[in-house]
């Protein structure tokens, strides 16, 4: 949420003593700034080397293309706090975030564009605002891209959030705002992905009317909380969820593809964050309903708790 | 406190609906939202229906179909509400025979000596400030102009239009920016509260409420001259937020005939929103889909920002960009910043 604009404070005398009303018996209130407000901006993120990126051809749709990095650089004038991706591209393509600062990947298999990559009008917001304490020094995300469109590829990449311009604050403020974000985050925002996806992001397609099973297992460091679903696919197909040790199932019967993910501009929503604790796997059964080889690309966007012994 | 207005013979009628003693809300009014029909009685813990809700209904407030000649400007046009009760604005609609669309300017002629009458610092284009014009997305491809109801342009502050002492008039002018005649419709929708058929107990809680949003507004920045990109050109436009009050900007919409970059850059402090330039469908919505800013950003009176545009269409293009904001007037003895150890009042 956005820091609030105005605050209501007591007033206080010239000695700094709290006023009573004495209708009331209790502090007189007034109304200000808040004083962080104005140390606040939005912010959009991109590579300053590259605000676009021409990514070389794959050998064909749905194959990988070569890597190819963006380095989203945070200079040290203040934090940054990470809130959605924006982007526009000429072909479809893959994705995967390293964060270098904390030795963090922020999914688990490189992730299809269609499902996190929005545009201004409907960003893709993460789970959870991703924190980039930049303390002394500067701060870097590095993004890994591959095509997937089998076509030169033209990707323009923006991360949108708001910078906290400590430092040029007052000192009592930017002791305030130190005081607020300096303490890091235990949660961070966690794209899972079926184990079955390859390390370079591409996936078997699942013959026509053929049956696949897709496994995403919460690993042994971090308890994971699904908030949205989103899949990029070459036709429809029904899927049910399952968790594998109790064998029980999120839908009784196959549910179809449209009525349960959605896309990077519109996701799908649970009705409730759904947690898949440590060591947990959650089955995904699906059915392609195309009649065609279907290549299926699901993403489970979450946050990940990480547990500090 | 106990509600004053609530009527003990209606505090059993929750008695039928499961669930109606647990999960109320004890207010009988939260900005922004629809007016809760049940609430929780804060004194007896009952849950009793809202005597507001009887009195508040929505309301569109639509002109006559208006033809336009090519280029034409119109008229001033009422838009008039009787005075029955306060008209409290939400959303924008409009129809547009011409894919050009039309500028709008609107003010609130009631409010004229109040300092509030001005909506927009200059006309705007209609579909950055109201839905109606349907909007394609990459990935979702086209939403057609028949489901753009759906997708109304919710203000980013709701305009409370005072029908007493002679209000109750929106004056709306529209120029036409299309080289063939238009006819075009525009409609604001929200609620009415009919204070005057209420009770007193329920109209003075009305003009408490009204009352309460007396110093924060609506506000649409544009440009603050018309922007016209010449083939790959660039421009630096400015946007000089007012003296008068303070801003928050929450939205960003923009309308023109082709792609462009955007370096948004604070002309004073020289801080920029994005070191790179961000093409212009990656940092502005439209009226049916706005950029939603995460940080609704604060700017002091009288600060500017500058827009740094580059044209990626190779043609001229006309560039509207508008900012969904509000305005917040403070009173002088109130905005000294509240620091750690000091607060208003204190020297």
């Amino acid at each position: 949420m956005s820091f609030a604009s105005f605050v209501r404070v007591p007033k206080r005398d010239q000695q700094g003593n709290v006023i009573i009303d004495p209708n009331t018996g209790r502090p007189v209130e007034g109304l200000g700034v808040n004083p962080i407000k104005p140390h606040v901006r939005s912010y959009w993120l991109a590579d300053p080397n590259n605000a676009t990126l021409v990514l070389a051809a794959s050998a064909g749709l749905n194959q990988a293309g070569a890597p190819q990095q963006l380095n989203f650089l945070i200079d040290s004038q203040g934090h940054f706090d990470w809130a959605s991706i924006v982007g526009v591209s000429t072909g479809v393509f893959l994705l995967e975030f390293f964060d270098p600062g904390t030795n963090r990947l922020l999914q688990n298999a490189p992730i299809h564009s269609s499902c996190i990559v929005g545009v201004g009008a409907r960003q893709f917001r993460l789970p959870e605002p991703y924190f980039f304490n930049v303390g002394d020094s500067q701060r870097q995300l590095k993004c890994t891209l591959r095509d997937l469109s089998g076509a030169s590829n033209t990707v323009r990449l923006n991360l949108i959030g708001r910078r906290i311009y400590h430092k040029e604050a007052p000192p009592d403020i930017a002791l305030d705002l130190q005081r607020i974000f300096g303490m890091g985050s235990r949660t961070y925002s966690y794209f899972l992905l079926p184990k079955t996806t390859k390390n370079d992001g591409t996936v078997t397609p699942v013959s026509a009317n053929g049956t696949a099973s897709f496994e995403f297992e919460s690993d042994a460091s971090a308890d994971t909380e699904i908030q949205k679903l989103m899949v990029a696919s070459t036709g429809a197909f029904s899927f049910t969820l399952r968790e594998r040790d109790t064998n029980r199932l999120l839908m009784p019967n196959a549910v179809h593809s449209q009525n349960g993910f959605g896309n990077a501009e519109f996701p799908f929503f649970w009705a409730d964050t759904y947690l898949i604790e440590r060591q947990k796997q959650v089955i995904m059964d699906v059915t392609d309903l195309s009649g065609e080889e279907n290549y299926i690309y699901p993403v489970m966007a979450g946050r990940r708790l990480q547990e500090i012994p | 406190m106990k509600i004053p207005y609530a009527n003990p013979d209606l505090w059993k009628r929750p008695k039928a609906t499961p669930g109606a003693y647990r999960d109320f809300t004890t207010h009988d009014y939260i900005p922004g939202q629809a007016i809760p029909t049940w609430i929780k009685d804060p004194e007896t813990g009952i849950v009793v229906v809202n005597e507001l809700k009887r009195y508040v209904k929505p309301f569109q407030l639509s002109t006559e179909t208006i033809t336009l000649a090519a280029n034409e400007v119109s008229d001033w046009v009422p838009m008039t509400v009787d005075g029955k009760g306060h008209f409290e604005i939400f959303d924008a609609f409009f129809t547009s025979q011409r894919t050009e669309g039309f500028t709008v300017e609107l003010f609130d002629p009631g409010n004229l000596g109040s300092e509030r009458p001005m909506l927009m610092n200059r006309e705007v284009h209609v579909a950055t400030i109201a839905s109606g014009n349907g909007t394609t997305l990459p990935l979702t491809g086209a939403l057609p102009v028949t489901s753009s109801p759906g997708r109304p342009f919710r203000w980013p502050q709701a305009f409370f239009l005072n029908v007493a002492d002679g209000g109750g008039t929106i004056m709306a002018r529209f120029r036409n920016l299309s080289s063939s005649s238009n006819i075009i419709r525009f409609v604001l929708s929200g609620r009415r509260w009919y204070h005057l058929q209420a009770p007193w107990p329920i109209a003075n809680r009305m003009e408490e409420i009204f009352r309460e949003h007396a110093r924060t507004f609506p506000y649409f920045f544009t440009t603050d001259a018309f922007v016209s990109l010449s083939a790959l050109g660039t421009a630096s436009p400015i946007i000089r937020f007012g003296d008068d009050a303070y801003v928050e900007w929450a939205k960003g919409m923009s309308f023109s005939t082709g792609l462009y970059t955007a370096r948004i850059v604070e002309t004073t402090t020289k801080k920029r929103l994005m070191e790179q330039p961000v093409r212009s469908d990656l940092c502005f919505g439209t009226g049916e889909l706005p950029m939603l800013n995460w940080e609704a950003m604060l700017f002091e009176p009288n600060y500017q920002l500058t827009f740094e545009l580059t044209d990626l269409s190779n043609g001229a293009n006309t560039v509207w960009i508008t900012l969904g904001c509000r305005k917040i007037k403070l009173d002088p003895r109130e905005i000294e910043l509240i620091r750690p150890g000091t607060s208003p009042g204190r020297e």
